[in-house]
């Protein structure tokens, strides 16, 4: 039993040695499957709405087709616009993230946490801009259509949170 | 120690923050130099300064209670950098009153703030790691 030997011996075989000098991937990505795989039913379920949501989000919006709903006012600031693009890429980006990091099978408490923060700001600032505009007229249902969408946004990542607990305990147990 | 230090910045800024809103609500329009700055002050100075007295009165809430402040830290520490980006990248010209001596003074302890809120949300994730 050379095997025995070795490790009586403190010395390390051939086999451990090539193990050992396997390089390790950085980053790890699992399927999607594997990584809902100990997810609850409702966390899959609210995981696809959300990113079809967010997906669709961000299309309407590269299409221009939010644009029905955020009417450039003649007196609405240019730097509205600039942070409109901002809000833009962060979504792209928190989109992107929440999907890598169920992929690197990381928990997604807090990050869900911080983007459900995130979208929080974003509608309330959104909102406080609708009433510094006042009222309108036509533009009003668009504008409660708009600020309702971002509140589903709002939403969807503490429902996630929600599920993501009940899934731990479920591990757990 | 270095927290410590660190929790005195946050309130600096927190303080001088909440004088600046103040005074600008005092001071009125004109003190603003564009009409996008008066539109932009009225929507996004105003219930940012709620925010971050919601957020300082709940850290010390938790702290006095001995609860768990990582995560509060974490959420205002990427609210406090994204709304940093913000201004940086889309209202560099439309929110900076040089008048104003203690808009001047938040403006420039900004840094140190966010500095100190991100040692702030690691130390106290660190912590409870080690917990």
């Amino acid at each position: 039993m050379p095997n025995e030997k070795s490790r009586r011996d403190g010395i390390l075989t051939d086999e451990e040695t090539n193990a050992l000098s396997q390089p390790i991937p950085a980053v790890k990505l699992s399927s999607y499957g594997e990584a809902l795989s100990n997810k609850t039913r409702r966390f899959k379920v609210y995981f696809f709405v959300g990113s079809a949501l967010g997906a669709l989000f961000l299309l309407g919006y590269g299409l221009g087709g939010l644009d029905l709903f955020i009417v450039q006012q003649p007196n609405e600031a240019s730097a509205d616009g600039q942070l409109r693009q901002l809000r833009f890429i962060a979504g792209f980006v928190m989109l992107v993230l929440v999907h890598t990091w169920l992929l690197m099978r990381q928990p997604l408490e807090t990050l869900l946490m911080c983007f459900a923060a995130l979208l929080t700001y974003f509608m309330l600032s959104r909102a406080a801009h609708f009433m510094s505009l006042g009222n309108t007229g036509d533009d009003f249902w668009p504008r409660v259509i708009y600020v309702a969408l971002q509140m589903t946004c709002v939403l969807l990542p503490l429902l996630l949170i929600l599920e993501e607990r009940r899934s731990l305990r479920r591990m757990w147990q | 120690m270095i927290y410590r230090i660190c929790e005195a910045a946050v309130s600096v800024f927190v303080e001088l923050a909440a004088c600046h809103v103040l005074l600008l609500h005092h001071m009125g329009g004109p003190v603003l130099q564009t009409p996008d700055a008066i539109l932009l002050s009225q929507t996004l100075v105003d219930y940012r300064i709620f925010l971050i007295l919601g957020f300082t009165f709940t850290y010390f809430y938790l702290k006095i209670a001995g609860k768990d402040v990582s995560r509060l830290l974490i959420i205002a520490c990427t609210l406090a950098w994204f709304s940093f980006f913000e201004d940086m990248l889309a209202m560099s010209n439309v929110l900076f009153v040089p008048e104003l001596f203690v808009g001047k003074l938040a403006q420039f302890s900004r840094p140190v703030f966010l500095v100190a809120l991100t040692y702030m949300a690691i130390e106290s994730r660190r912590s409870l790691a080690h917990a």
